[in-house]
């Protein structure tokens, strides 16, 4: 049988879920309406109108409405309406966290939480969740967590957790009135983003055919043909420390150039713990980025200090790296604080 | 070319969904990709000058949004077990065991190449890399496949 059938046969049956699906025409649908019937002057006069109103036109309103539904106003006017606070929180480790308010509008539920450092400078405009909060519902639901704002005046970050029910046979079914359960554990702070950061790498710093040993790969990204399942694969031996990496946490561990292709190989000590992360590219004059492939690879040596070796392989020949400037993009996590903030809420 | 968001997702969800899967060879990993993927469209909401810029485009944002996934440190220690695709016909099952023994670059221009139907210089241009090396790429796996496969194609 003709390999291009086959192959067509067996993904015709792969289609995105269908719950997935409808929540992106869901956006979609709002977006286009957007763009439909709102021109943007409408859009700024409107808001221009509200805030007017809002802030100006009812002072004696505006003078009862706490600081932080002003500052939750700033981050969203048309959420901002629909806010039903809440009030409850939890503290552990001098941190407090506030379920600040609760919305349900049809089958979405939008909250608002808010953490502060009771006792330090532990919250910042960088705080993040990452992996280490839970929600707990008893409905089936899309749930996601991002980071709404920062109000630098209180020092507090503010996170909005949307729920979009899935129920779909139960049309009648309501969330409203459902308990909810938000907790986290940990989080990380003090982070520092390095965009697209020009890295001084000469061609005289790069050594041809430098030592390599096998290693058993954590990951790859990009094609490697030769590499047989139990045989490992190359790296070059981590033997530098050539500091011109310009974030602290991510070490430039080696560099070399083996079989016409220039292999740059960078470390990052327990990432487990700090999330730190980063990449490199090549970049030429017309702003055209290269990058092939990476070795992921673990020194394990001391479990206690884990540390995560990436290489990254770029096809370039060496008489063609003058073209090309190295840029690399790092994310360094200043601290992560431990403890156990949970609150049970309604949404109503 | 004026955009309709909602005819764009409907149109284009089954083309980034199963390039995505493709990749990464999992559910799990294709559904966060597929939803990025489109968000970001949503986001930007890019001019495109004709279909085939829009197809390039969301092809290019998936293969992206792939290699930024892999990137990710959570993702690296938390990767799922490969899946095989569900099917009844033989061949499928034995292709399906095949291709998740290739790598997931492998696999994209693999799917590139006979899903999508894209020349090798179309693929480099969306994947950002030579054409000699989607060549050797494309050969390197079809190789791959026959040695597995056991010759069980008359034709690549």
């Amino acid at each position: 049988m003709n390999f291009r059938d086959t192959y067509r046969q067996l993904y015709d049956h792969i289609s995105p879920d269908e719950a997935l699906t409808k929540q992106l025409l869901d956006r979609a649908a709002i977006q286009n309406r957007k763009i439909l019937s709102m021109p943007w002057q409408v859009i700024t006069a409107a808001v221009f109108l509200f805030c007017t109103a809002f802030f100006i036109s009812i002072p004696a309103l505006a003078a009862h409405i706490e600081p932080v539904y002003q500052f939750l106003y700033t981050l969203s006017p048309e959420a901002a309406q629909y806010l039903m606070p809440v009030h409850l929180t939890s503290e552990d480790q001098g941190i407090r966290m506030e379920v600040v308010s609760a919305s349900v509008e049809k089958d979405t539920a939008r909250i608002y939480i808010s953490m502060e450092d009771l006792n330090g400078d532990r919250i910042d405009q960088t705080t993040d969740l990452y992996d280490s909060y839970s929600v707990h519902r008893p409905f089936p639901a899309a749930e996601t967590c991002e980071r709404a704002g920062y109000d630098a005046d209180a020092k507090k970050v503010y996170f909005l957790i949307t729920l979009k029910e899935w129920s779909e046979t139960d049309a009648e079914h309501s969330i409203q009135g459902e308990k909810i359960t938000f907790s986290v554990k940990e989080f990380l702070s003090g982070k520092s983003i390095y965009e697209d950061i020009p890295i001084a790498l000469e061609p005289d710093m790069i050594p041809e055919n430098p030592a390599v040993k096998k290693v058993d790969p954590s990951g790859l990204g990009g094609s490697f043909e030769d590499l047989e399942d139990d045989q490992g694969t190359d790296v070059l031996v981590p033997n530098t420390s050539i500091d011109i990496l310009p974030a602290n946490g991510i070490t430039l561990t080696a560099l070399g150039y083996r079989d016409g292709m220039l292999h740059i190989q960078t470390s990052l000590e327990n990432t487990l713990e700090n999330d730190n992360h980063g990449y490199l590219w090549l970049e030429n004059a017309d702003g055209k980025k290269t990058s092939f492939r990476s070795i992921h690879f673990q020194d394990e040596t001391d479990s206690s200090h884990p540390v995560t070796f990436v290489e990254e392989i770029f096809d370039i020949n060496i008489e063609e790296l003058s073209d090309y400037t190295l840029h690399g993009y790092f994310v360094i996590s200043g601290q992560k604080t431990e403890g156990n903030w949970k609150v049970t809420f309604p949404l109503e | 070319m004026k955009d309709n968001p909602e005819e764009t997702v409907r149109n284009y969800s089954e083309m980034v969904y199963r390039l995505a899967y493709a990749r990464t060879g999992n559910r799990q990993d294709a559904d966060e990709i597929y939803q990025e993927v489109f968000l970001r469209y949503l986001r930007k909401m890019p001019a495109f000058q004709n279909p085939s810029h829009k197809k390039a485009w969301f092809l290019k944002v998936t293969a992206n949004c792939a290699n930024s996934l892999w990137r990710s440190p959570w993702k690296r220690y938390t990767e799922p077990l490969p899946e095989e695709l569900a099917s009844e016909v033989s061949e499928n099952i034995d292709l399906s065991h095949a291709l998740q023994k290739l790598s997931p670059c492998y696999r994209e221009v693999i799917h590139l190449f006979y899903y999508e139907e894209l020349s090798t210089k179309e693929i480099g241009q969306i994947l950002c890399r030579k054409i000699s090396t989607v060549r050797t790429q494309l050969t390197r796996a079809r190789a791959m496949l026959k040695e597995i496969l056991k010759e069980e194609f008359d034709e690549f």
